[in-house]
């Protein structure tokens, strides 16, 4: 499961504008990262123009998906992925980031005009979302309680285990308790009876 | 000491008066004279050497509570506010109707109102700090009636606040049961009209109507469409919701309801992780409550054991007294002796009275 592209466009206007983007190439050959580069710039672009305001889209092509969703205040995020990787934590992926994006710059510094802001963040979240199963803290939480529940079975066994040593040791310890008190009795009856020369 | 007495109490009226004059509007007048009555009376009881000091103290402390009051009633006129507002939501929650429901001014009041709520929260804090540091300078003990009255003030306001809170929960809670029972009344009517195109479009697909109550039988994953992303990864999320993802159907009915299940498939599958995560959860702790139902048993048990080792040390000590007596009669020579004579002397009657 891999991200290759998360970036930010204004689809106000047609045609959309990037406003800022991030790439993950690393897996292409170097002859390759260039036009994928391209391709990918390219397919955001056109799903970001062709989403309405205050929709999510998928769209699929080839073996991408492009998991778009566009506010009603005219931007949009664009997370391309391959075909593996979890829907809702694309989503919430773009969710946080478009809030992070509009905390960051307000909306004058990007309605008007063709620039490239600087939004560090994209870089270090396809960075840290590679691996969605920790990034993403529903699936980080499902995951640790699998494991408690992992360490819990293996509690119950040991409880049992712990169950039948004890059932073993009460069996010896009722049979030890008899036999001492037979010990006693013999060892009262040589002594009170009668007196042997 | 008698000498250093002084009455001022002339000073300090004249000194009240002109500053409830500074301070205070017509509104606040009748609270600051009934906040200030109670510690006029202390006042002439005073020595002279406080009564100076603590004057223009006084001065401060009165424009303090007066602000203090002014607050606490800003606040009470917001919490009000907000109630009304909630009662609004409410009657616009309670509406029915399938077509005239008004999503964007419910929104718009749900915004406002949680807004609202913050700021009256923040405020309320602020006050409650307020209330704490003006309590550093009152160090009298005609004071603390004040101080009391104050935190009783703030605990009050806090209590609306919780109130207004939880009817905005109710109220929220009665939006999305609306919503859901007409998303599926709209599901019956739009799919009782598809649902024909579709068994003849011979696709392997599932109408939303039995998906629908199929995901309410939670049924195990199925994915019609053949795509299986995040079924390996995720294998809790009941996935029939998102069954009409990558639809290709013509019908223009068909890829309306396309759009609407791909923009409730994000939350509805989000919806379905925090079940998996609560079903988890739920889980656990029913494997934690037989655990201590085992450890509970297992303790008899040991109780058992633990009796029946008392047992046998008992017996154990008990016989090794015996042996120890029985070794001591053994090895002492009293018996021993006495036995022996006994013997001489029943041999020596026996001879006396044998022989004649």
């Amino acid at each position: 499961m891999k991200l290759y592209y998360i970036g930010i466009f204004r689809n106000s206007t047609k045609p959309a504008v990037e406003l800022c983007g991030a790439k993950e190439l690393s897996s292409f050959s170097f002859f390759e990262r260039k036009s994928v580069g391209e391709f990918l710039t390219f397919f955001g672009t056109t799903v970001a123009e062709r989403t309405a305001p205050s929709q999510r889209q998928s769209v699929e092509e080839n073996e991408y998906i492009a998991h778009t969703y566009a506010r009603a205040d005219g931007i949009a995020g664009v997370i391309v992925a391959d075909k593996e990787y979890p829907i809702r934590v694309a989503y919430s992926l773009l969710n946080r980031l478009l809030d992070q994006f509009l905390a960051q710059f307000p909306r004058a510094q990007w309605s008007q005009g063709e620039l490239k802001l600087q939004f560090p963040e994209l870089e270090s979240a396809l960075m840290k979302y590679q691996n969605p199963r920790q990034a993403d803290s529903i699936m980080r939480v499902q995951q640790e309680l699998d494991e408690t529940k992992i360490v819990l079975h293996k509690a119950i066994e040991s409880v049992l285990q712990r169950g039948e040593e004890l059932d073993s040791l009460v069996a010896k310890s009722s049979a030890l308790s008899t036999t001492s008190k037979m010990f006693y009795k013999e060892a009262k009856k040589t002594n009170s009876c009668c007196i042997i020369a | 000491m008698a000498v250093s007495i002084q009455d001022r109490t002339q000073e300090f009226r004249s000194c009240v008066a002109a500053l409830s004059k500074i301070n205070s509007t017509s509104a606040s007048a009748s609270r600051n004279q009934l906040l200030l009555s109670p510690s006029s009376p202390p006042m002439p009881s005073q020595s002279g050497a406080n009564g100076v000091i603590h004057g223009p103290g006084e001065g401060a402390t009165k424009g303090q509570r007066t602000e203090f009051a002014r607050r606490a009633v800003a606040i009470s006129k917001d919490i009000n506010m907000a109630m009304g507002k909630l009662q609004r939501l409410g009657q616009l929650a309670k509406r029915k109707t399938l077509f005239d429901d008004r999503p964007v001014e419910i929104a718009e009041l749900t915004f406002v109102i949680k807004q609202d709520l913050a700021k009256i929260n923040q405020s309320i804090s602020e006050l409650q700090s307020f209330v704490k540091s003006g309590k550093k300078h009152w160090a009298r003990k005609g004071e603390s009636q004040v101080d009391e009255h104050s935190e009783n003030v703030v605990v009050l306001l806090q209590g609306k606040l919780t109130d207004v809170t939880a009817g905005f929960r109710e109220v929220l809670e009665v939006r999305t049961k609306n919503i859901q029972a007409s998303k599926s009344r709209t599901e019956q009517f739009i799919s009782s009209a598809s649902a024909s195109a579709k068994d003849t479009s011979g696709f392997k697909t599932k109408s939303p109507l039995y998906a629908h109550s199929s995901s309410q039988q939670q049924s195990s994953l199925e994915n019609p469409y053949g795509i299986s992303h995040g079924d390996p990864e995720n294998p809790y999320g009941a996935q029939n919701a998102e069954a009409g993802e990558y639809l290709t159907l013509p019908d223009q009915q068909q890829s309306l309801m396309l759009l609407e299940e791909q923009q409730d498939m994000y939350i509805s599958e989000r919806n379905t992780a925090i079940e998996a995560i609560e079903s988890t959860i739920h889980e656990l702790g029913g494997i934690f409550a037989q655990l201590a139902t085992m450890v509970a048993e297992q303790r008899e048990v040991v109780q058992r054991i633990d009796a029946d080792t008392e047992d046998i040390a008992v017996n154990i000590s008990s016989a090794q007294r015996e042996l120890l007596q029985y070794f001591a009669r053994m090895s002492s020579n009293r018996w021993l002796m006495v036995r022996v004579f006994g013997i001489l002397i029943i041999f020596f009657l026996l001879w006396v009275l044998v022989s004649p």
